[in-house]
């Protein structure tokens, strides 16, 4: 191992992910389990136990969980799987890892306030149904928003 | 009834009738709606909680800061941002610490979280309406429609934050599609995710959970499904055609968004509604509710 585990990770281990013992609920109620059979909550958590965390951190498998929160409820130790690797997914993103689809909606959201993009046929689409026309919103608030969270890719695009 | 009405991103800007319908329901049980100024996306529950947790929070309470300035609690439509917005709210009520440096942040724009409201779904809203308020309404009962309900997740769990209905089995939205005359249908694995929150990384692997759904949905004999969050609404009405001619099965499932259901219930037309709209026909369930498209 080259790092020691982050604090919070550590924390989380010690609280709860140590309390899991295998029994699989998780795996059996994933949907991304039932889509892709590589991807194993299960597994990952053995892993974390047994202190691979950088490996588990820094594999593509965690960005694949639809956050669905199915695993958090089912899960008879309460280990809280989906905020775990919510967990995972800010650490390996502070790192550098996050895939470019999540970073993109990261830019989205900073040049206009949301994440889906706003286009000319849909404001006639929402004058045709009668529906207020959408007005931009003030994106600098947004801006100095993830600037005082330390959002990573807002820091980075400041440095240019 | 007044709310501080927030349709969040992909309702306006990609799923306008979704929006539509809602206004128009909600207009006609006399809730009244205001918008929410310089309001902004929710803080996003998928890309932007997973990149930066503190990010999300801080974005989700300066949305919640809006409406507390209006001294209304906030309906949004969203099932995305109903997680964010109202985990955001009960975390910063219950955790001094988190809501003290939130606020360090939101001071940056002159703005402070305070606690003084609620965030509320669309079916809290319509519960707070009355079951007895809306049968006054129904003047179309949807009779004979088998309708298979659809919660979707972020409406429900995680369960110990939003403590709206069971996570794994409620019953809310089967009540509501009872209410309008129609029949819930019940289908196997129907808390199934619909897999939006996969489509970023692996847009196939992501159809192939629609393509399941869509399965046990029409294996249940529904006439259509019923959604409440626009992102399962992209997934299983925008989808079907994709799944056919990428040599998946032949879904030709029409999918409605609750609210339009209580709109035509209500005798309002698919005209009004904008249901030409949706990209997969709605015209088998049209049909035989015997309205023209």
């Amino acid at each position: 191992m080259t790092e020691e585990m982050p604090e919070g990770l550590r924390e989380l281990v010690k609280e709860k992910v140590l309390f899991c013992y295998q029994c699989g609920s998780c795996v059996g109620s994933c949907p991304t389990a039932r889509a892709i059979p590589e991807y194993n909550p299960r597994k990952m958590m053995e892993k974390l136990i047994l202190g691979g965390w950088e490996e588990v951190l820094s594999s593509k498998l965690i960005w694949l969980c639809t956050l669905c929160h199915t695993c958090y409820e089912v899960c008879p130790q309460g280990v809280g799987i989906s905020h775990i690797i919510i967990e995972l997914r800010n650490l390996a993103a502070e790192r550098g890892m996050a895939p470019a689809g999540f970073l993109e909606s990261a830019k989205q959201m900073a040049a206009t306030g949301w994440t889906t993009t706003l286009t000319g046929a849909i404001q006639r689409t929402r004058a045709e149904l009668g529906l207020p026309e959408i007005k931009a919103t003030d994106t600098e608030e947004i801006k100095k928003l993830m600037k005082a969270t330390g959002f990573r890719p807002a820091l980075e695009a400041e440095k240019g | 009834m007044s709310y501080a009405f927030f349709p969040g991103c992909m309702i306006p800007l990609r799923l306008p009738y979704m929006e539509n319908a809602a206004r128009k329901a909600l207009g006609a049980l006399e809730v009244e709606l205001l918008e929410m100024p310089n309001a902004s996306c929710c803080g996003d529950p998928i890309a932007f909680q997973s990149l930066s947790k503190e990010t999300w929070t801080a974005v989700a309470a300066r949305n919640l800061c809006i409406a507390e300035e209006m001294g209304r609690d906030l309906l949004t439509l969203c099932s995305g941002c109903y997680e964010t917005l109202k985990t955001a709210n009960v975390k910063l009520k219950g955790d001094q610490r988190l809501r003290e440096h939130v606020n360090k942040a939101l001071a940056e724009v002159g703005r402070e979280f305070k606690g003084t409201i609620e965030v509320r779904n669309l079916l809290e809203v319509l519960q707070e309406v009355g079951a007895d308020k809306i049968k006054t309404r129904i003047v179309k009962p949807l009779k004979d429609l088998g309708v298979a309900a659809h919660y979707g997740c972020h409406l429900v769990r995680p369960s110990d934050v939003l403590s709206f209905d069971d996570p794994m089995k409620p019953t809310t939205l089967d009540q509501f599609i009872e209410l309008t005359g129609a029949e819930s249908v019940s289908y196997l694995k129907k808390m199934l995710c619909c897999g939006a929150g996969l489509r970023m990384v692996d847009a196939e692997k992501s159809l192939k959970l629609v393509e399941m759904k869509l399965g046990y949905v029409e294996a249940a004999g529904a006439d259509c499904m019923a959604v409440l969050c626009p992102y399962c609404m992209v997934q299983y009405d925008l989808t079907q055609r994709t799944i056919k001619r990428e040599g998946g099965a032949n879904p030709q499932m029409p999918v409605l968004y609750y609210a339009e259901m209580l709109c035509l219930a209500m005798g309002m037309s698919p005209k009004e509604l904008g249901l030409r709209l949706h990209r997969t026909s709605l015209e088998p369930v049209l049909k035989k509710l015997g309205l023209n498209a």
